[in-house]
């Protein structure tokens, strides 16, 4: 629950900052103004930052310009093609809703029959209700809609089955980096170094044998397995970066608690971790993706009842044609959990990849 | 009390059994326990798959035989292995004499050496701006910048895919026109295709290199550039003589990474054109995941990937022990 | 989706049991055929009523006893996955039961899955995949486990499930390349190939963004002139290639030098396609996939088969659609059954053909659609889809040699050398043959 409360608050305030940002700004441009008029602040350098940073935006927008270009297509429907020219243009005509409406399908409450027996009576009521509809695709006039809910089951259960199963090995492992001694601790870290990125690369080229592996294990087209899988392809990565994590914080803490008489285990459960909240975050959502975007071998492991997001946005894209408007609300839907979890933790992520230990 | 005095006799019967020395070992070492978990599971998914795939190259396994049931035992894989035949170092000689293999593996490394190169410029370059004093409200565009980072790969090598669509109306093809010149059929031509790989991989991977070079850049103390710029020293000095050597080892530590991943890069050509014109631009996974599922040649397939992990090995063992990444790990 | 009665009538029966015992509350979601649900496709539910069985073809049913599962792979648009999803409902109706699932990237997992006993008992496919998967193990020979003569219902094209005498699938559709004309540009259908090149030559002006011509350049959908001119790529009688014969590199140099010229400079399906799409070209070769498609961009458009060119017809690749029947039916027999009752009942069902052609531009290959002058009951198919089977019948079906699989990619990186770089036509053809035989070795 407090992790929860945590959130809460840390959402009220970065709202609230962005709320006041504008405000502030005003004050900002309303205090420079004043200065130049006092001759305080020299108007060249005003000119130098306020052109400088409209570069940067318009620099920024260029860069960006594709996911601004997903969403133009997303907004047009099924009609959207990359190649008319009218979408071709970057400003948005006929903006429909259609695509998502497509894409999330029919979203209702099942209806339902419910029986309520008296004992001993022989007395039965029968209540029933239809389905409530919060979303009906066909008001809208769009025929069928996708499986993205399903897929979306898939890929939450295994994004949250690897999470929970790597944490587990991680945290206690990273800890163990950051503040014990034992045999062959150096030797294990270079070795976790060394394979820090290539592990996903390496995933591929040992496909036929994990497949075959799979297979005669009789658990290809199980989640659980896969998530497994990938929760043990992003031990090397993240235990690594944990543990740089912890080796900022300060002994002097842990020290102090020892002093106080207490256990290793409450050291490292009441001090480290909470200190380690950054980097905890940071490797909570690099496990997330992991999960979330895998595509190459969940594509072979997996059967079409458990195929997960990936998969099922790639299937749209077929030999000759790619529904583009379809496809483009698909994947924004599907990108922006990530997004949004990345904008919260931004602060985090930014101090939990600061790689003290490499800065040496 | 007797619970307690069985504990108290086990104990004793613990000190009088193992040696001194071997207790104290296990004392000291207790906290490798923590590592073990993670070890076992990477070690099983990573390695013996791994083990496996060498096993593979070595015979004709091709899909109508690799999945019978063969000997168990140890040395039949515990069930693992299929009907297939073990044809010795076959397919390694058959790689080295297919002109295919070579090519593609050139392509690969040039393709590191070239998105390396680009990725870090990039990088380093957008970052300098992201933390330039002169720039307001850097933080709002250093996440917003970063959100290529947090799309789903599959989705943004596809979304490029359509950018460099040959279509007219692709928007690479609109830039074109718009600057007057002529459009483009981007995948066609090897080397046109060969230069989108690499403007999309920069695209992929530039957030890691920003988010790197930020932090680094935030680390690099203002009074060194204050006194620097007391001291006259112009942007480029600057530069070369303060920010540099700053930021040299995470951006190093960085591009060796991503280097790592440009490697093994897979998607990029498999979702543009599957490595066309021919399999000029097969990216080395790329080729031997084609040789495997395409050609069903399960065993020369293996024994390309173990090649391309034999090359990645060592370039890694080289980066790491040149880079002295082992350094930053002692941290 | 369709809800099951019985499952409801069960449960109340149930609840009543139970619940005269110990009191209880559950819930369970009711029928909802009331309700007018999927409405997704209740359109397409009304249309129904079009698709009449031919009377002298009766569907063939499942046989009593056949009450399996089975499932099946298939990698259909959406437009016609929602169809099937209908057919498959109503086969659902019979004792046997069938799952049909959309699967990503067909061949990688069929290849993988199939030897690893994981696969599916059906997938659907066009035929040229069969050489090559018969000889993999990966299909199950069914001549002796069907109930019906597949020839007596679809005539020369049972052949195209047929591998080595040995039965691996039945065929659905038919599909090819024809020539697509926008009529705004075309008032009549031209005659000879000259007339379509004075058209395209009329018309052609790329500071306008108009092309005479659209053609992916891809080595299926130019087969037509090699094919037509010569022999073409391969020849399964003597399995030698005839890439470097005359006549081939004649078809070849036909396109490359007559009406390449009249194309966008780009020899990509996506670029060629999306040109005639916007109405800027009143020439597109493509298949019947693409039909409902230049509705929807509103194209009135013609489409006729590839006319005569230099006194060669044209003869393009034609493939046939399978349900392919895979080795997990040799496996078992309970599901071997049921898949083959599915595709049985699948083909024959002439209404389905019907809905399909109509809707889908799948070109029927059953007799009932056959083209036989004697025969006033011959079922109707679109006007548009007439001049598809016209342009099967000029047809090459595909070569199904488990080497043919090697012949594509070198032959089209040799053929954009052609295009892009002027290669020699002749010099193209022999190097793609080398690669060809290297890559047999």
């Amino acid at each position: 629950m407090t992790l929860l409360e945590s959130i809460t608050r840390k959402l009220k305030r970065d709202t609230k900052t962005a709320l006041e940002k504008p405000s502030e700004f005003r004050k900002d441009v309303a205090y420079t103004i004043e200065g130049i008029q006092r001759g305080v602040v020299d108007p060249k350098d005003v000119a130098i930052r306020a052109l400088s940073t409209i570069a940067t935006v318009v620099f920024v927008f260029v860069l960006l310009i594709p996911v601004y270009w997903v969403l133009l297509m997303a907004l047009q429907g099924e009609g959207a093609t990359l190649y008319s020219s009218e979408s071709a243009g970057l400003i948005p005509t006929d903006v429909t809703f259609e695509a998502f409406i497509w894409v999330i399908g029919d979203l209702y409450i099942p209806g339902a029959v419910v029986g309520i027996a008296i004992p001993f009576t022989g007395i039965e009521f029968f209540l029933s209700w239809p389905r409530v509809y919060f979303l009906q695709t066909a008001d809208y006039g769009v025929e069928g809609s996708s499986n993205f809910t399903h897929y979306l089951r898939n890929s939450m259960f295994i994004g949250v089955a690897t999470v929970t199963i790597a944490m587990a090995m991680i945290v206690p492992a990273a800890y163990a980096f950051s503040r014990r001694e034992f045999y062959g601790r150096m030797k294990l870290l270079y070795g976790y170094v060394l394979f820090t990125q290539i592990g996903g690369g390496l995933g591929i080229a040992a496909l036929i044998a994990l497949y075959a592996i799979f297979s005669n294990l009789g658990v290809t087209n199980n989640r659980l397995v896969l998530s497994i899988y990938y929760a043990a392809m992003a031990v090397p990565f993240n235990t690594w970066l944990l543990k740089t994590y912890m080796d900022s914080i300060p002994v002097s803490y842990e020290e102090a608690a020892v002093m106080d008489g207490a256990s290793p285990f409450r050291v490292a459960w009441e001090i480290v971790l909470p200190l380690a909240k950054p980097g905890l975050a940071t490797i909570f959502i690099f496990i997330f993706l992991v999960g979330w975007m895998e595509f190459i071998i969940a594509q072979v492991v997996l059967r079409p009842e458990n195929y997960t997001l990936p998969i099922g946005l790639f299937m749209m894209v077929e030999e000759f044609t790619v529904p583009w408007g379809r496809f483009s609300a698909f994947a924004l839907l599907y990108a922006s959990p990530i997004v949004f979890i990345y904008l919260l933790a931004q602060r985090y992520i930014e101090s939990g990849l600061s790689f003290g230990g490499v800065e040496g | 009390m007797s619970i307690s005095s069985v504990g108290a006799r086990s104990r004793q019967g613990y000190r009088a059994v193992v040696p001194e020395n071997v207790r104290e070992w296990i004392e000291t070492n207790s906290a490798g326990l923590l590592v073990l978990p993670g070890l076992f599971f990477f070690s099983l998914f990573m390695f013996f798959p791994l083990l496996f795939t060498i096993y593979l190259s070595l015979t004709d396994a091709e899909p109508a035989t690799v999945f019978q049931d063969g000997p168990g035992g140890v040395t039949g894989f515990f069930g693992l292995r299929g009907e297939e035949t073990f044809v010795g170092l076959g397919n390694y000689t058959a790689i080295m004499t297919d002109p295919g293999f070579w090519n593609s593996l050139g392509v690969t490394w040039l393709f590191v050496i070239c998105s390396v190169a680009l990725k870090v410029a990039f990088g380093v370059g957008l970052a300098m701006i992201m933390t330039s004093e002169k720039v307001r409200g850097k933080r709002y565009l250093r996440s917003i910048i970063i959100i290529p980072w947090a799309l789903p790969p599959i989705f943004t090598i596809t979304i490029w895919r359509g950018i460099f669509s040959s279509a007219r109306f692709g928007l690479a093809n609109q830039f074109l026109m718009t600057i007057g010149m002529e459009p483009q059929a981007w995948f066609s031509s090897r080397w046109m295709a060969f230069s989108t790989y690499l403007i999309t991989e920069m695209w992929l991977a530039y957030p890691f290199m920003v988010i790197i070079t930020v932090s680094a850049l935030q680390a690099v103390p203002d009074e060194l550039l204050d006194a620097a710029k007391v001291d006259g020293a112009g942007f480029y000095h600057r530069f070369v003589n303060v920010t540099i050597p700053a930021i040299k080892r995470p951006v190093m530590f960085a591009a060796i990474l991503t280097a790592a991943a440009s490697f093994t890069q897979f998607l990029i050509p498999f979702v543009f054109n599957r490595g066309a014109p021919g399999r000029d631009n097969q990216l080395i996974i790329l080729y031997g995941y084609q040789e495997a599922f395409s050609h069903d040649a399960y065993g020369a397939g293996a024994a390309i990937m173990m090649t391309a992990v034999f090359f990645i090995g060592i370039f890694m063992l080289f980066a790491v022990w040149k880079g002295r990444l082992a350094e930053g790990v002692n941290g | 989706m369709a809800m099951d009665r019985r499952t409801l009538v069960k449960y109340l029966a149930g609840a009543s049991a139970a619940g005269a015992l110990a009191g209880c509350i559950s819930t369970e979601e009711p029928d909802d055929d009331g309700n007018g649900d999927d409405t997704g496709n209740g359109a397409d539910d009304d249309d129904d009523g079009d698709f009449e069985e031919d009377e002298d073809w009766e569907t063939v049913t499942p046989q009593d006893g056949v009450d399996g599962e089975a499932e099946l792979w298939h990698s259909l648009s959406d437009a016609e996955l929602d169809a099937m999803e209908r057919f498959v409902d109503e086969f659902n109706e019979f004792d046997p039961t069938l799952t049909a699932d959309e699967v990503s990237e067909l061949e990688d997992q069929t290849t993988a899955a199939i030897p690893a006993g994981d696969g599916p008992e059906l997938f659907l496919w066009a035929h040229d995949w069969i050489g090559d998967y018969h000889q993999n193990g990966f299909l199950s020979d069914q001549s002796d486990n069907l109930n019906i003569d597949p020839e007596e219902y679809f005539g020369e094209n049972a052949e195209s499930g047929v591998f080595q005498g040995e039965v691996h699938g039945l065929p659905w559709a038919a599909e090819t390349v024809a020539l697509v004309y926008n009529r705004e540009y075309v008032d009549e259908a031209p005659e000879t190939f000259d007339d379509v090149l004075e058209i395209a030559a009329e018309h052609h002006d790329p500071a306008g963004n108009v092309f005479g011509f659209c053609w992916p350049q891809d080595a299926y959908h130019v087969s037509a002139m090699p094919h037509g001119f010569g022999p073409g790529y391969y020849d399964e009688d003597t399995e030698e290639l005839t890439l470097t014969d005359d006549g081939t590199i004649a078809g070849f140099e036909y396109i490359a030098e007559e009406v390449w010229e009249y194309m966008p400079q780009d020899p990509d399906g996506e670029a060629q396609q999306s040109i005639f799409m916007e109405g800027q070209s009143p020439f597109f070769v493509t298949g019947p996939w693409n039909l409902g498609a230049f509705d929807d961009n509103d194209i009135d458009f013609g489409v006729m088969p590839l006319p005569e060119a230099d006194g060669h017809t044209p003869s393009p690749f034609t493939g046939v659609q399978l349900l392919y029947f895979t080795a997990e039916m040799d496996e078992d027999d309970e599901r071997a059954d049921a898949a083959v009752a599915f595709a049985e009942w699948l083909t024959t069902n002439t209404a389905i053909a019907s809905e399909m052609a109509q809707d889908h531009g799948f070109i029927p290959v059953h007799l009932a659609f056959a083209d036989d002058e004697d025969d006033d009951e011959v079922e109707d198919i679109p006007e548009n889809l007439e001049a598809y089977s016209a342009a099967v019948e000029n047809g090459q079906p595909m070569p199904t040699a488990p080497e043919f699989g090697n012949v594509w990619e070198p032959l089209e990186t040799e053929w954009l050398a052609v295009l892009n770089e002027g290669k020699d036509v002749a010099d193209a053809m022999a190097d793609a043959e080398d690669e060809i035989r290297d890559s047999w070795d």
